[in-house]
């Protein structure tokens, strides 16, 4: 029970990170990016070949066959740098390309695109990622380190390092949040070309919450792999990341704190609320149905009567100047048509 | 004003959206520190002159010298950094942040936002905001915003938006303002309310370029006025002097005074 209660929080916290880079994007910078989940699995796959086992072991089912040519075995934390690395200088070619003119349903259409080529290049490549079989027996950070400890401990180890990732991620973005910069991002958002006459480059700041974003995505991934400890194409799929974006609706647009509450809501109070009631005989799709049916509901209801979100998005207000930064005590309105 | 330091210069621009030519030949000269007045019919082109003088379109042809430097066809954020703000014919404010939100974010960064200064400066950026604040307070005063500083900009009435935008102009000081219709439905009291600003802004020793339809208001405002018609500078003077011209007589002047 402790395990399973373990292993559910340490899923959240990971979720936690991949939503607060799309709450980035999406959130602060206002373009529908329909791609971030693919940062996501970039991350996870970036990590998972460099952790993961060489190939060509006495045993298939340890190792993957041979021809494979990554496999380094590498260190979690160098691995975790790279995958940042590269979906951040992924982020920043796709942005380039798509950002710079295309707005809307049009750099939707092309983050689709790519979503697309990365999910074929991940199934089809077989020296890098394995093709379909993806990437298994993927090593746990730090557990050789620690001499190998029991589960439970390790558990702790690991639900302890994805903690320290969230509040790194966390406290950084409420720094970018309270910034000129966080503030020119979500101006841009209610209106980039006011924004751009009053001196805002507003493809380098867009740009700019792209590739952070990514960078995060890139984390999120990362840890994601070395939780699942394995990763494949079919470990990922379009439904995840609309659920991603689902959270954002549900917690509040732009908050980083509401983004959170909503993805534990989203992807882990809403699927197990199911688990504890009786099965029923004959019918193993019903519970799985009923939790689809739960969350389109409560997203709908949130839209109806709080489309800010459960925490809406914070203000630099002045009536509290010295507090600064407060959560609206009474919800504010946006006039209709917002 | 022959003597005056002409700050920004327009002279000889053309844009055409595909066949549609609706600049064909726009000049005007801004001396410093003045308030020059645009006017002419609907689909003249000073819309177009206006986009184009603050970079949000490229001219096909022509320069633009702001304070002695080349400006056509650079991008509308290098143009605002070298101190020329325009608004927009209807309010543009930043509809789902605050009112002091948009008064902090139209004051002159001076690189405060890069991204990195958010994570290794933060105690620069917070001394800073908090002189903007500071200020941002004093004019709302001014204009009579200071009780709605922490409500939605979107949630203001037409009138308190207008004066919203003349707030941010006068949080920036920037070194030219362009005015696209400021009074465009707008009602007599308010109106007078943005007379004043823009007497303010003369006050600040801000140039003033006003397109604007309203001609007692132009005249009152103005010191030179341009006329444009059919996406050509016509003529140039005092309201009294332009008068006194048959093409813009023909053109402009003469519609509008009759029905006045």
């Amino acid at each position: 029970m402790i395990d399973y209660a373990i292993s559910l929080l340490t899923l959240a916290l990971i979720n936690a990170i991949i939503v607060i880079g799309l709450n980035v994007r999406w959130g602060w910078a206002g373009e529908f990016d329909l791609s971030y989940y693919a940062f996501v699995a970039i991350g996870a796959y970036t990590t998972a070949v460099l952790v993961g086992p060489p190939s060509g072991g006495p045993d298939p089912l340890v190792n993957p066959p041979d021809g494979w040519i990554l496999g380094l075995h590498w260190p979690f934390i160098p691995s975790a740098l790279i995958a940042m690395l590269v979906t951040g200088s992924l982020s920043a070619m796709l942005g380039a390309v798509a950002l710079r003119k295309l707005r809307g349903d049009y750099f939707a259409i092309t983050t689709v695109a790519f979503t697309f080529i990365v999910t074929l290049v991940f199934s089809q490549n077989f020296r890098l990622f394995n093709g379909f079989l993806g990437v298994f027996n993927i090593p746990q950070p730090f557990y050789d380190f620690l001499h190998q400890p029991d589960i439970f401990t390790y558990n702790l180890v690991f639900i302890g390092l994805c903690f320290v990732c969230l509040a790194i991620v966390y406290v950084v973005t409420e720094w970018l949040f309270k910034s000129p910069f966080g503030m020119t991002l979500r101006s841009i958002r209610e209106d980039e070309q006011a924004s751009a006459a009053y001196g805002r480059d507003v493809y380098i700041a867009k740009l700019k919450a792209f590739v952070i974003g990514g960078m995060v995505a890139g984390l999120g991934g990362s840890l994601f792999a070395v939780y699942l400890s394995s990763w494949n194409p079919s470990a990922w799929s379009p439904i995840e990341g609309f659920l991603i974006f689902a959270a954002i609706f549900l917690g509040g647009q732009g908050n980083v704190r509401g983004v959170i509450l909503g993805v534990v809501i989203v992807t882990i109070l809403i699927p197990e609320s199911t688990r504890w009631l009786p099965e029923f005989q004959r019918r193993p799709d019903l519970y799985p149905a009923l939790r689809n049916i739960a969350a389109g509901i409560l997203i709908l209801a949130v839209l109806r009567w709080r489309p800010q979100g459960i925490i809406p998005e914070r203000h630099l207000n002045d009536t509290r100047a010295s507090a600064g930064f407060r959560i609206p005590l009474l919800p504010q309105t946006r006039t209709p048509g917002a | 004003m022959p003597d005056a330091e002409i700050f920004l210069e327009v002279t000889h621009v053309a844009k055409n959206f595909g066949g549609v030519r609706a600049v064909v030949d726009g000049w005007l000269s801004v001396p410093k520190g003045t308030t020059v007045g645009l006017i002419g019919p609907n689909g003249a082109g000073k819309s177009t002159m206006i986009e184009m003088i603050s970079g949000f379109l490229a001219p096909d042809s022509g320069k633009i010298i702001l304070a002695g430097e080349e400006i056509q066809g650079k991008p509308a954020h290098q143009v605002a950094e070298r101190g020329l703000i325009r608004t927009f014919q209807t309010p543009r404010e930043w509809r789902g942040l605050t009112v002091m939100e948009n008064m902090l974010l139209a004051a002159d960064q001076k690189g405060r936002d890069a991204a990195w200064r958010a994570i290794f400066a933060r105690r620069k950026l917070r001394a800073a905001e908090q002189l903007d604040r500071a200020r941002a307070r004093e004019l709302l005063e001014r204009f009579g915003l200071l009780a709605l500083r922490d409500e939605f900009a979107g949630s203001l009435s037409g009138g308190q938006k207008r004066l919203l935008e003349f707030a941010r102009i006068a949080m920036r000081s920037p070194r030219v303002v362009l005015l696209d219709e400021p009074c465009a439905g707008v009602n007599p009291v308010l109106q007078r309310n943005i007379e004043e600003a823009i007497v303010g802004l003369q006050q600040d020793g801000i140039t003033v370029l006003l397109v604007e339809h309203n001609l007692p208001f132009v005249e009152r405002a103005c010191q030179d006025i341009y006329v444009m018609a059919q996406g050509t500078t016509i003529a140039e003077g005092s309201l009294a002097e332009l008068r006194k011209v048959p093409a813009v007589i023909d053109a402009y002047l003469g519609e509008v005074e009759a029905i006045a």
